[in-house]
């Protein structure tokens, strides 16, 4: 028992002997600029030392407010529209032959080589009033469908970036998934059907988890789409980090935004890692 | 066991080579900021006007003085303040927006300007400030496509209010500067008369405006090409993007009267080792034979009275009448201490 325990300790200390480079890394690059914006958030410019009044300030003005609940509102939306758009994408091509699934891989990933930006732009032409889709709409005779500057607009524009973050988390476990067990299934008499249901459905869980947690990250952060994209009342907690940030240059302001924006992330990693099989994602015990 | 002995003592040994590489770089690739006074960094917008600058200003500039000039894109007054900050200056000249010259004055983070190089002589009022050269003016109004609605499209703001008179999609911006401005001037008040802005009226003005406005506009680049893709009809935007629009041949005109007046800023970063450098590259920036040639390229005009009357015809059409009383030079100065809570309240208003 002894030994088994000198064993494991050692095991341990050359794991992290292995960890200590990027460890060091991530403290210098990652860490200590991070803990900056942290302390930076409880100063201001008016006056030095500790104060709470950009926290103050952000909490008594309805702006904020509205803004915070309103980027949850579009994260969840754009969350559960490309996990809906990646999971049957996902499972179609782990079933393809593997060079049919590189092809489709490629495919998957061009909107990644594309900027946000020039997207946004090319949306409109494709969307707008006099866009492909309602030309399309006008042949069939059937009156305009308002598809930009508005809420679809900006789920639209997100989820196209997004999908590929949730696809290849989803794809990488299906495919890890073994196939003797569907065999099993089929040879104890369950259908197609009842196969996804009962075995290929709960086993890809840590997949879908780890998708909607990047998916749910990045989204909290965006800010092109909704301003190109989005209505008037489509707006997100990273155009105010980046309107304090640049041009009132109040970085306390910047930085208590900045906080509370990581802090939502950070209890959505905390609550996926509470649901079962949704700590594996976050580099917990996998067995 | 061997084999990784083995190759972990190669990997030290380049492990160390790679280390003191990395710990002698700096010294070896020389930053620019130690080569002197040889050089000297300037920071603008890019795109065609950046391009005009590079041919025009930055190439004289260098011919005369043998100083080079490095243009980099991306002018943004965070990142000149995290420069003066860290005393780590590598910008040295800076286009500025109007809002950027009133608040990096205030926060330290541009040098004066030195008035024994830089000579402003015969310079509209508007385009001088202690911190800042004026390169050009450009000029706001409204655009209208030209092949929808004929005749019947609003020319001045009140008729932009008009909407029983002038039927149509407007397109203003999503940030208050500017717009309480044309509020303003929609609602009746003199544009001599704007200033000290009465916000409470032009708030007023705005919530008539609001469920004629299909869109509160973003990026500049979409005050036109949303009247392109006929999504809105008519936007607050500048000559230059309509007359890029026009060459493109897109049916979009744009209205001279009423404009709202800004300048093309340029300032010295606070620190620059090359300071000296830095205001002789401004004194040509505010030179008004090169800021004619600059108004012939991009249509944006001249700091100067007496240098408008030599810009070539052609270009002269696009440009506004700065004296013309029915015109507004924004005031930088009235937003610098306002900006942010009248921003948290336009947003506010924009959200119900």
């Amino acid at each position: 028992m002894a030994r088994a325990g000198g064993l494991e300790r050692q095991q341990a200390l050359r794991i992290a002997f292995y960890a200590v480079p990027a460890a060091i890394l991530m403290l210098a690059v990652f860490a200590v600029p991070l803990g900056t914006v942290v302390i930076q958030s409880f100063t201001s410019e008016a006056s030095p030392g500790f104060t709470l009044a950009s926290y103050a300030k952000i909490l008594s003005a309805t702006l904020f407010v509205r803004v915070s609940w309103k980027t949850l509102e579009i994260t969840l939306l754009a969350t559960a529209f490309a996990l809906l758009l990646a999971y049957p994408l996902a499972y179609y091509m782990a079933q393809q032959p593997p060079r049919r699934r590189a092809m489709l891989m490629i495919l998957v990933l061009v909107p990644f080589w594309t900027s946000v930006l020039v997207k946004s732009f090319a949306f409109t032409v494709i969307l707008g009033q006099s866009g492909l889709v309602n030309t399309a709409i006008s042949w069939l005779g059937l009156p305009p469908v308002k598809l930009l500057f508005n809420r679809i607009g900006v789920i639209i524009g997100m989820s196209h970036f997004l999908v590929p973050f949730m696809v290849f988390p989803i794809l990488s476990n299906l495919l890890n998934q073994p196939r003797d067990l569907v065999s099993a299934a089929s040879i104890l008499g369950a259908g197609k059907w009842r196969i996804f249901w009962r075995v290929t459905l709960p086993l890809s869980m840590p997949g879908v988890m780890a998708g909607v947690l990047l998916v749910m990250i990045l989204s909290l952060g965006f800010y092109v789409v909704p301003a190109l994209l989005g209505g008037r009342q489509d707006m997100m907690l990273a155009n105010l980090v980046d309107f304090y940030a640049r041009e009132i240059i109040d970085w306390p302001m910047a930085s208590a935004l900045s906080v509370i924006l990581m802090g939502t992330a950070a209890i959505a990693a905390i609550i996926l890692s509470l649901i079962p099989g949704g700590s594996a994602i976050l580099g917990g015990d996998e067995r | 066991m061997k084999i990784l002995r083995s190759t972990q003592v190669v990997s030290r040994r380049r492990l160390l080579a790679m280390t003191t590489g990395a710990l002698a770089a700096p010294f070896v690739v020389v930053p620019g900021r130690a080569r002197g006074a040889g050089r000297v960094v300037v920071v603008n917008f890019g795109g065609a006007i950046g391009a005009a600058k590079q041919q025009i200003i930055y190439t004289s500039f260098s011919r005369d003085t043998g100083i080079e000039v490095i243009a980099v894109p991306g002018p943004d007054l965070a990142k000149i303040r995290a420069q003066v900050q860290s005393r780590d200056v590598e910008w040295d000249v800076v286009d500025l927006l109007d809002s950027w010259v009133p608040s990096g004055a205030r926060l330290g983070l541009l040098e004066p300007i030195d008035e024994k190089i830089v000579d402003r002589t015969g310079c509209y009022p508007e385009t001088r400030h202690a911190y800042a050269v004026g390169g050009t003016i450009y000029a706001g109004g409204i655009a209208f496509p030209t092949d929808r609605f004929g005749s019947r499209v609003p020319q001045n703001w009140q008729d932009f209010w008009d909407v029983g008179r002038i039927p149509g999609r407007r397109g203003l911006r999503n940030r208050p500067s500017d717009i309480i401005e044309i509020a303003l001037i929609a609602d009746g008040v003199a544009p001599k008369d704007v200033y000290p802005c009465d916000v409470e009226r032009a708030f007023k003005a705005l919530d008539r405006i609001k469920p004629a406005v299909s869109h509160w506009i973003a990026q500049t680049a979409q005050t036109v090409s949303l009247i392109q893709s006929n999504e809105t009809d008519f936007t607050f935007t500048y000559t230059t993007r309509v007359t890029d629009m026009q060459r493109a041949g897109v049916p979009i005109g744009f209205s001279f009267q009423q404009n709202i007046l800004g300048v093309g800023w340029a300032g010295v970063v606070k620190g620059t080792p090359r300071k000296e450098a830095a205001m002789r590259l401004c004194a040509y920036i505010a030179r008004p034979e090169l800021q004619v040639a600059m108004a012939n390229l991009t249509g944006n005009a001249p700091c100067y009275a007496h240098a408008l009357s030599k810009v070539e015809p052609e270009a002269r059409k696009w440009m506004p009448e700065v004296g013309d009383a029915n015109n507004l030079f924004v005031d930088p100065q009235w937003w610098d201490t306002r900006v942010e809570d009248l921003t948290r309240r336009f947003k506010e208003w924009l959200q119900v």
